[in-house]
């Protein structure tokens, strides 16, 4: 951490003299849920510094490192937020594993060159990745898995070697690889995309190794959760558009893993703007993956879906968004995020306000209605944060 | 609502060429004038946008814009503040395809063209208000009243009132257009659903010649309903560019 540091000051100094551009923010949140009886809360400050240069031609060299400090309650037990009768099911020799402590950190978000020419770039480094059109998820993306409940939030930087090539307007591919341990635990993606009249069409096949965490099982080597990695192949396609003055999207893959059985994800958006200024939204997402039943949800569906290794713990979502700008500088929202199968749903109301020129303030709470042991019930506990974000 | 979007953001949506005009000209006369002359064949600029609120705070943006083919392409990339610095709108095919780039995530994201209706950055402009000329044209049918003066300069006066099966978001317009710049000086908005109900003014002043254009480089958009305000300066521009056609693709979104 102290060698990171060091890098970033000397970088920063470095940028000092010359052409390069030091940007980024700092972003104090507090977070509170109660879950239970009990309640708690996480103070977290985070840091990011961006570096970016230009100064050769058809190069910029960029770079953010990021800075996460915790305090409040930083040891949350995994189990608090799983059905009683699931947590009860857990040996108690097992249960300490699932006590897990919100740790600083000091992190590289993105360290990368790209070289660029009127049609052809070339990007390599840990650099942002994220493909597709959906909104509240991305069946295409092998790289992220977003938070439902904070669609927008910024996502880590991949290693990869990225080459973008745009033969003619409107039209363009991607090659990617991202290394791995050996050629076969490499990430190989191939993307093309055409512009058809006020349509973007993409196609899309991958080949990537993914991890996954038994998460009733300990490894004794590691003293954490077994994991197991297994290559997947997929193959999707997304568009967008517009009829009338309709926004239209859709976005689906198709999953091949090498062992158990082959899944789809697919999620369909439509949108609009009225004339006094109110959005409206909506998005259906069905993933095979995940359960029908909600009485067949077990201990490693419910912290898969918590860590991100699946994106959703029921096999179909609905969700919707409301966004209206009150005035200038405050805009408010409202989501509503439901499991279709098991009839729970969660609200999301937030408010957004530019309370200074560089200074964002954003409130959001989630109250979820729905039983326990149901994908959007009581057992995710209520809450909300409130997050503000100095820019420089 | 084709051009609208364009227009505005890279010449104020007001640039005229130094001509000078015909008494006799009709309403519809005027409005072909400034519908040929709002529309330059390329454009580089950059344009301070200042929101007043009610409450007297403000809030600056500084933005860079590129057009070519006559706002058939448009391209605007902001500057300042931090917050936004680095996002970039595509607008194609007259602002009916439109793209967003987001810098920090690296996304391009394609939008509808009804994202026109939401407020420009939370100004008093909707992307829908950046036009005029040929929209003045398609969208109302106009009738020329006695001349005024405004800001000390002798002006056509031009009322615009909608047509029935319009979706043009006001219901009336009056426009003032300098008589010997052919410059409109002054529009006032009325309410879509009310046509006496007055709710936005357009004020245009500072008019200098760009290269053979006449070009306002401040307009004030006041919100009498809400009580806001938004100015629009240009910083600086230029007509006798050469802008190349892969600048207003995704990948010259994230040059």
């Amino acid at each position: 951490m102290s060698r990171a540091i060091l890098a970033l000051a000397l970088l920063a100094a470095t940028g000092a003299a010359t052409d390069l551009d030091v940007f980024g923010y700092y972003e104090p949140q507090y977070t509170g849920t109660w879950a239970g009886e009990t309640y708690r809360h996480l103070m977290s400050n985070r840091l990011r510094v961006d570096l970016k240069s230009t100064v050769v031609d058809n190069v910029e060299v960029g770079a953010d490192f990021v800075g996460l400090l915790h305090q409040g309650t930083t040891i949350w037990n995994l189990l608090d937020f799983v059905p009683g009768a699931i947590a009860e099911s857990v040996p108690a020799m097992l249960r300490p594993f699932y006590v897990l402590p919100f740790a600083d950190r000091f992190y590289a978000g993105d360290v990368y060159a790209r070289l660029s020419f009127r049609r052809v770039a070339v990007t390599a480094g840990k650099q942002q990745l994220s493909f597709g059109t959906g909104y509240f998820a991305n069946p295409t993306d092998i790289f992220n898995t977003k938070d439902a409940f904070d669609p927008t939030y910024e996502q880590p930087g991949h290693n990869a070697l990225r080459l973008d090539v745009q033969p003619w307007n409107r039209v363009s591919v991607t090659g990617l690889l991202a290394p791995g341990a050996d050629w076969e635990a490499t990430t190989k993606l191939v993307r093309a995309k055409v512009g058809l009249g006020h349509f973007d069409l993409s196609v899309l096949g991958a080949e990537f190794e993914h991890t996954t965490t038994d998460f009733d099982s300990i490894d004794p080597a590691t003293s954490w959760f077994l994991q197991t990695t297994g290559q997947r192949r997929t193959a999707g396609a997304d568009i967008v558009g517009q009829v009338w003055e309709i926004g239209l999207w859709a976005e689906g893959a198709y999953f091949m893993p090498g062992e158990g059985e082959d899944w789809y994800e697919l999620i369909t958006g439509i949108d609009h703007t009225f004339d006094c200024g109110l959005y409206l939204m909506a998005e259906y997402h069905r993933n095979t993956q995940a359960r029908a039943d909600r009485q067949s949800y077990d201990l490693n569906d419910w912290l898969r879906s918590m860590f991100g290794e699946t994106r959703t713990l029921a096999r179909d979502q609905a969700y919707g968004l409301v966004r209206y700008q009150l005035t200038a500088l405050v805009g408010v929202g409202l989501m509503g995020i439901a499991s279709v199968n098991d009839g729970s749903f969660a609200l999301v109301p937030m408010v957004d306000w530019n309370l200074f020129e560089n200074v964002d303030l954003t409130l959001m709470a989630n109250v979820p209605f729905g039983d326990e042991g149901k994908a959007y019930g009581s057992t995710l506990g209520s809450g909300g944060f409130l997050r503000c974000r100095v820019w420089f | 609502m084709k051009r609208r979007i364009l227009m505005i953001l890279t010449t104020l949506a007001l640039v005229l060429p130094l001509a000078a005009a015909d008494d006799d000209m009709t309403a519809d006369q005027v409005l072909d004038h400034i519908s040929e002359s709002m529309e330059p064949e390329q454009a580089h600029g950059k344009v301070r946008m200042t929101i007043q609120t009610t409450t007297g705070e403000e809030r600056s943006f500084l933005y860079e814009t590129f057009s070519k083919g006559k706002g058939e392409k448009g391209l605007i990339k902001y500057l300042e503040p931090s917050r936004v610095k680095g996002q970039t709108m595509l607008m194609l095919n007259d602002a009916d395809d439109i793209w967003t780039y987001f810098p920090r995530t690296k996304r391009v994201r394609k939008l509808a063209t009804h994202a026109k209706k939401q407020k420009l950055e939370g100004s008093d402009f909707s992307y829908e208000d950046m036009g005029g000329g040929a929209e003045f044209r398609e969208e109302f049918d106009a009738t020329r009243h006695k001349d005024e003066s405004k800001g000390g300069r002798l002006c056509y006066k031009l009322d615009l009132v909608r047509h029935e099966d319009s979706d043009a978001g006001y219901s009336r317009i009056l426009l003032w257009v300098d008589k010997e710049q052919l410059v409109p000086l002054a529009i006032h908005y009325y309410h879509d659903k009310d046509p006496v109900l007055w709710e936005k003014e357009l004020i245009c002043s500072d008019v200098r010649e760009v290269d053979g254009i006449a070009t306002p480089f401040k307009c004030v958009m006041h919100n009498r309903l809400e009580g806001t305000s938004t100015s629009m300066a240009t910083v600086e521009m230029r007509y006798d560019v050469d802008l190349p056609d892969d600048l207003f693709t995704e990948m010259g979104m994230q040059r």
